[in-house]
């Protein structure tokens, strides 16, 4: 038991690692690296005129006032930024695994998926995490006593989204090149987690709490914010365990099917 | 064998070696099916997501004074505008970044007419697929058009607009001799074109101010100048649209040529 607590302490204490590591690299180009987090920043804002234009016309749209909106978007963007800064690599996954890159990470000690999604760090989601803690902090919706559950409820949705992101890229392994189809379908996630979950009702919404997890990254965080509860944080917990093993399922399926790409490279 | 006139001969032979890289362009489109399918699922989805919004705000709300199906062929076209564009800046920030540029500029082609036509071929093969999606989409979630003939023409402005944007997609192109990574400058681009162009809202739910400085800019022309042609409340004539459109078409590849000259400039006193 020890000796297995011991590998998965050593296993948490590399990815620390690994994700200081890209974060540095990342840093490297400082102007670039400011540059794109701005942008996003920026990004985000101009996004957000749209529901402040609309909502200064009607005043509310199915219960969300432009307070929960902002909630909302808020928790999708720090979501969001958080899993693209802590874990980069996941939006090159499918063309690292069709390009036969896998070929240097596999044979490293520690998990390769770790090593996939680790290895870069998207400065673009700083500017996320920044203009998603400001839109929350302006929603009105979170006092000081909030801020746990703000941090809890962003890193529940970036593992969901990193979830998502590996299963979609995984498709690579049994599919070929499948980069812009698995960009497009994370995309789709994601835009269906910055509206209001009461817009989508019947069939679809059962959808956005299973084949698209849209519910577990923008939708229950923010009720989890705006209403505590055991209930929800336990629905939020298990929705977040399942999506993360069914994507190292995937990904480790994917591996038995991977062909090597004979490439000749150094790592480390 | 017939003599034709030797001026006329060279431009058909102009024509045609544009029209070869438009070809080429046409077929890597058509190459790439996972692309197209992905960006059409996206597309259906987005119509989707917003005839919900406009439902919704019609139920909230009477004031808006909007009716939600002609919303929701409004941002149809918009979309379909923003979508059919293709993104030739990514393959010229490629060129450069590898250095092919060095010998593609020492063709008898023009290089930046050359990348206009590839995308223009790209075009040719995205707008009538997203079309499509885009009226397929909109009768599905909001029923047929109010106003046929205003859609018409709208598709038509649609085109043209989504045709004089891949020129400015080319200009964007031409700052990764600067920047190496055109990234940002396509971020600031889009962002601007998104809401000065009026992607979502009409402009006219904006302040007046805001309206005003839009105008000012070639954002209108692409994307809410053609859409609301088809809706009740346009936001300029058909016939002002075409001489904009004309305008910001002639000032973009303007930006684009001077841009690229300074850049060859400094390429051969840099020697690379």
């Amino acid at each position: 038991m020890s000796g297995r607590w011991g590998v998965e302490s050593g296993t948490l204490r590399f990815a620390a690692a690994l994700v200081a590591m890209s974060v540095r690299s990342a840093l490297a180009e400082r102007g670039a690296f400011i540059m794109r987090a701005v942008l996003m920043a920026v990004n985000n804002a101009i996004f957000f005129t749209f529901w402040i234009v609309l909502l200064s016309r009607v005043p509310n749209v199915r219960g969300y006032e432009l307070g929960d909106v902002a909630l909302l978007y808020g928790i999708v963007a720090v979501a969001h930024g958080l899993a693209v800064f802590v874990a980069g690599g996941m939006t090159h996954l499918s063309r690292v695994i069709h390009d036969g890159e896998l070929d240097a990470l596999i044979a490293q000690p520690k998990p390769t998926l770790l090593y996939a999604v680790g290895l870069r760090s998207q400065p673009s989601g700083l500017g996320d995490i920044v203009s998603g803690l400001a839109m929350i902090v302006l929603s009105g919706r979170v006092g000081l006593l909030g801020v746990p559950l703000v941090i809890a409820a962003g890193v529940a949705g970036a593992v969901v989204l990193v979830s998502t992101a590996v299963v979609l890229h995984s498709a690579a392994f049994w599919l070929g090149r499948t980069e812009s189809a698995s960009r497009q379908l994370y995309e789709v996630t994601l835009m269906f987690s910055l509206y209001p979950d009461t817009l989508f009702t019947g069939p679809l919404r059962w959808i956005l709490f299973t084949i698209i997890p849209a519910g577990f990254v923008g939708y229950l965080p923010a009720e989890l914010i705006r209403a505590p509860s055991a209930w929800i944080a336990l629905g939020i917990g298990l929705g977040v365990s399942a999506y993360a093993l069914v994507a190292a399922w995937v990904f480790q399926r994917g591996l038995r099917a991977y062909s090597s790409g004979s490439r000749f490279a150094t790592f480390g | 064998m017939t003599v034709g006139h030797p001026e006329r001969g060279e431009g058909a032979a102009v024509l045609a070696k544009y029209f070869a890289f438009a070809s080429l362009g046409f077929r890597q489109a058509r190459a790439e099916p996972g692309e197209l399918l992905g960006r059409v699922v996206f597309f259906g989805l987005i119509l989707g997501v917003f005839s919900a919004v406009w439902r919704a705000v019609a139920e909230a709300d009477a004031s808006v004074q909007r009716d939600p199906r002609e919303m929701l062929w409004y941002i149809a076209m918009t979309e379909w505008v923003v979508m059919s564009a293709p993104t030739v800046f990514l393959q010229m920030e490629e060129d450069i970044r590898r250095g092919d540029v060095a010998y593609q500029i020492a063709r008898p082609a023009s290089w930046l007419g050359a990348r206009l036509a590839h995308g223009c071929g790209a075009l040719a093969l995205r707008a009538p697929v997203m079309l499509v999606v885009a009226c397929a989409a909109a009768w599905m979630f909001a029923g047929p058009p109010e106003r046929p003939a205003g859609l018409a023409v709208a598709i038509a402005f649609g085109l043209v607009a989504a045709a004089v944007m891949t020129l400015f997609h080319v200009a964007i192109g031409v700052v990764a001799f600067w920047l190496g990574d055109v990234a940002p400058a396509y971020w600031i681009w889009q962002k601007l074109l998104f809401v000065l162009g009026g992607l979502l809202l009409p402009l006219q739910f904006y302040p007046e101010l805001f309206v005003t400085v839009a105008r000012l800019t070639p954002f209108p022309a692409f994307l809410a100048g053609p859409a609301s042609l088809a809706t009740g409340e346009p936001l300029m004539h058909a016939g002002v649209l075409a001489l904009t459109l004309a305008f910001w078409a002639l000032f973009g590849w303007a930006i684009a040529h001077a841009a690229f000259d300074r850049a060859v400039r400094n390429l051969q006193v840099n020697g690379g």
